[in-house]
């Protein structure tokens, strides 16, 4: 594969959180076009993948490129300028804040004041749920109306990459689905999203393919289909 | 009822002050998660430098209102030069590090404080009234240049309160205060935003310090009194709440001059301890705080 056609590598990333190790050369990319998931349990190491890519958490080693230029080790608010936006896990709202003055902190950097205006009213088209809601703070909205913010402030900035990482957690079924249809939607807008999910039922039903995480390690790799029929698959993590 | 309004009057000149002050303290926390114990010196730099150029410019002809304009820009000046070179050097390294940034503002308080001694002497200061004259309001006497200051005051805690509110910047500094790092996945630039607000912070301290030389007795120990009681004032308000820290102020001051009125100085202070053992009883996140 040329590297042209991958929006996002990372190759042998190791992270520590003092000596206990977290990541141990994990390597994955995500193609052009296409929607990846990460699978793994409490504590495998999702989260730390997203922060190390995001600038949150240094790396030991590896590195981490955006269109085939690295990105190791520049700040987290200047890899969102290159294209690179994450929904953090738990959605890291700024509570006291309204649902609009959220929506806006994520253009923050944006200079395109026309276009930030249009993809506004398009993000209202994903969420209609949260037009009525924009003056309100958005720490008394409802679990699943929160996500929507958190998904949204993310798309504010216009990304060409989305990151997620356990944006279903918590929810009730039917706005697990709703998430489910909208990240599909935001794949084919031609955002190319990596998902973190510990519901591999969801998250297999949403991605292309997938890789999944054990202690810190990549184990396997596959389309999401080769990947639901995988017998050690359906026993660690569809619970069949 | 005369004496009621003197009261309140006395409270809210005292208050005005103590707002500006805390609200350094506020912001600095809540950006940087750090309480700068050395806040206080800001202010005695600017009060200091007011009380030493202000009678040098006097007497070399100019009118009082412009000497004390000259002398507040310089004093103001020095401060926020001393602000940066302690953000850059020392509490930049320092964010979020709430026992590291504790040590470094006790030793800035050493530090400065004897400097201060060494360069401006021992000597208590007074700088002359700008203004004479007081003005009546509902039986209440105010001197004049009293009710300047805290109309100074108030106007600087307006125009803070309507920069968070409604500019970009403002709406990111308090994004940052809420979640550094999920402010910094919004591409806010976290590093330049907590030297804005370190500096704000200092700007505050330093008008604050300029506002009161008139007014006071200046001494190179001026800061310590007044960040005793801001600090209690941003305790009772709630660490990092912006309206906290006013209405703490306020609350403190209130206590000051009401107990200041009955009783004596020195028994005011002690009903602000009291009430404030009490304010953390029964809220120990403070008044305005969050969880
Ligand atoms: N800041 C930290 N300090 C120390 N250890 C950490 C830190 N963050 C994560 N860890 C550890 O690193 C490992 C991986 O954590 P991580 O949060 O990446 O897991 P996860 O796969 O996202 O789990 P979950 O599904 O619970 O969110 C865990 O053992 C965790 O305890
Ligand atoms: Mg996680």
């Amino acid at each position: 594969m040329t590297p042209t056609e991958l929006s996002l590598e990372i190759t042998d990333l190791s992270v520590d959180f003092g000596v206990v190790p977290a990541l141990r050369g994990v390597s994955l990319a995500l193609r052009k076009g296409r929607i990846a998931t990460i699978i793994g349990a409490n504590g495998a190491g999702k989260s730390t993948i997203m922060k190390a890519v995001c600038g949150l958490v240094k790396p030991r080693a590896g590195s981490v490129s955006l269109f085939g230029k690295p990105i190791t080790g520049l700040p987290a608010d200047e890899i969102v300028v290159r294209g690179l936006s994450l929904v953090p896990e738990g959605r890291r709202l700024f509570g006291s804040m309204t649902v609009r003055e959220n929506l806006e902190l994520g253009a923050y950097r944006r200079k395109d004041r026309l276009r930030v205006g249009e993809d506004f009213a398009r993000m209202l088209d994903y969420f209609p749920a949260l037009r009525d809601r924009l003056s309100t703070p958005v720490g008394s909205l409802s679990g699943g109306q929160q996500q929507m913010v958190a998904v949204g402030r993310a798309l504010m900035s216009a990304p060409r990459i989305l990151l997620l990482d356990e944006p279903t957690i918590g929810l009730a079924p039917a706005v697990v689905d709703d998430i489910a249809e909208i990240v599909k939607a935001i794949g084919r807008s031609g955002v190319d999203v990596l998902l973190v999910e510990q519901n591999a039922e969801v998250a297999l039903s949403i991605a292309d393919y997938g890789y999944i995480l054990e202690n810190g390690g990549i184990v396997a790799e596959d389309e999401s289909a080769a990947l639901a029929r995988s017998e050690t698959v359906r026993r660690a993590y569809l619970g069949i | 009822m005369q004496t009621a309004f003197q009261i309140i009057a006395t409270g809210l000149q005292i208050g005005a002050i103590y707002v500006l002050f805390s609200l350094g303290l506020t912001l600095t926390f809540g950006i940087m998660r750090i309480v700068n114990f050395a806040h206080g010196q800001f202010f005695t730099l600017s009060a200091l430098v007011v009380a030493v150029v202000m009678p040098y410019l006097a007497s070399a002809g100019l009118p009082l209102p412009a000497a004390f304009a000259g002398s507040a820009a310089a004093g103001i000046a020095a401060s926020l030069l001393l602000g940066l070179v302690t953000y850059q050097w020392g509490f930049r390294r320092l964010q979020h590090d709430f026992v590291g940034s504790f040590i470094l503002s006790l030793g800035l308080i050493l530090l400065l404080e004897g400097l201060y001694l060494e360069v401006f002497g021992g000597a208590v200061r007074s700088v002359p009234p700008i203004i004479d004259g007081t003005v009546s309001v509902f039986g209440a006497s105010l001197t004049t240049q009293r009710l300047l200051l805290c109309f100074v005051a108030m106007v600087l805690t307006g125009l803070l309160y309507a920069a968070l509110a409604l500019t970009p910047m403002g709406k990111a500094l308090r994004a940052a205060s809420i979640d550094h790092e999920a402010a910094m996945l919004q591409g806010i630039p976290y590093q330049r935003i907590a030297r804005h607000g370190f500096m704000i912070a200092t700007l505050l301290a330093a008008v604050a310090g300029a506002l009161i030389a008139p007014v006071s007795v200046v001494t190179t120990t001026l800061g310590s009194d007044y960040l005793i009681k801001g600090f209690i004032a941003v305790i009772v308000g709630g660490l990092g709440s912006i309206p906290g820290a006013i209405i703490g102020s306020l609350f403190i001051a209130l206590v000051e001059s009401v107990g200041g009125y009955f009783f004596d100085p020195s028994r005011a202070s002690i009903a602000i301890f009291a009430l404030v053992m009490v304010v953390l009883l029964v809220r120990p996140q403070g008044l305005m705080g969050h969880g």
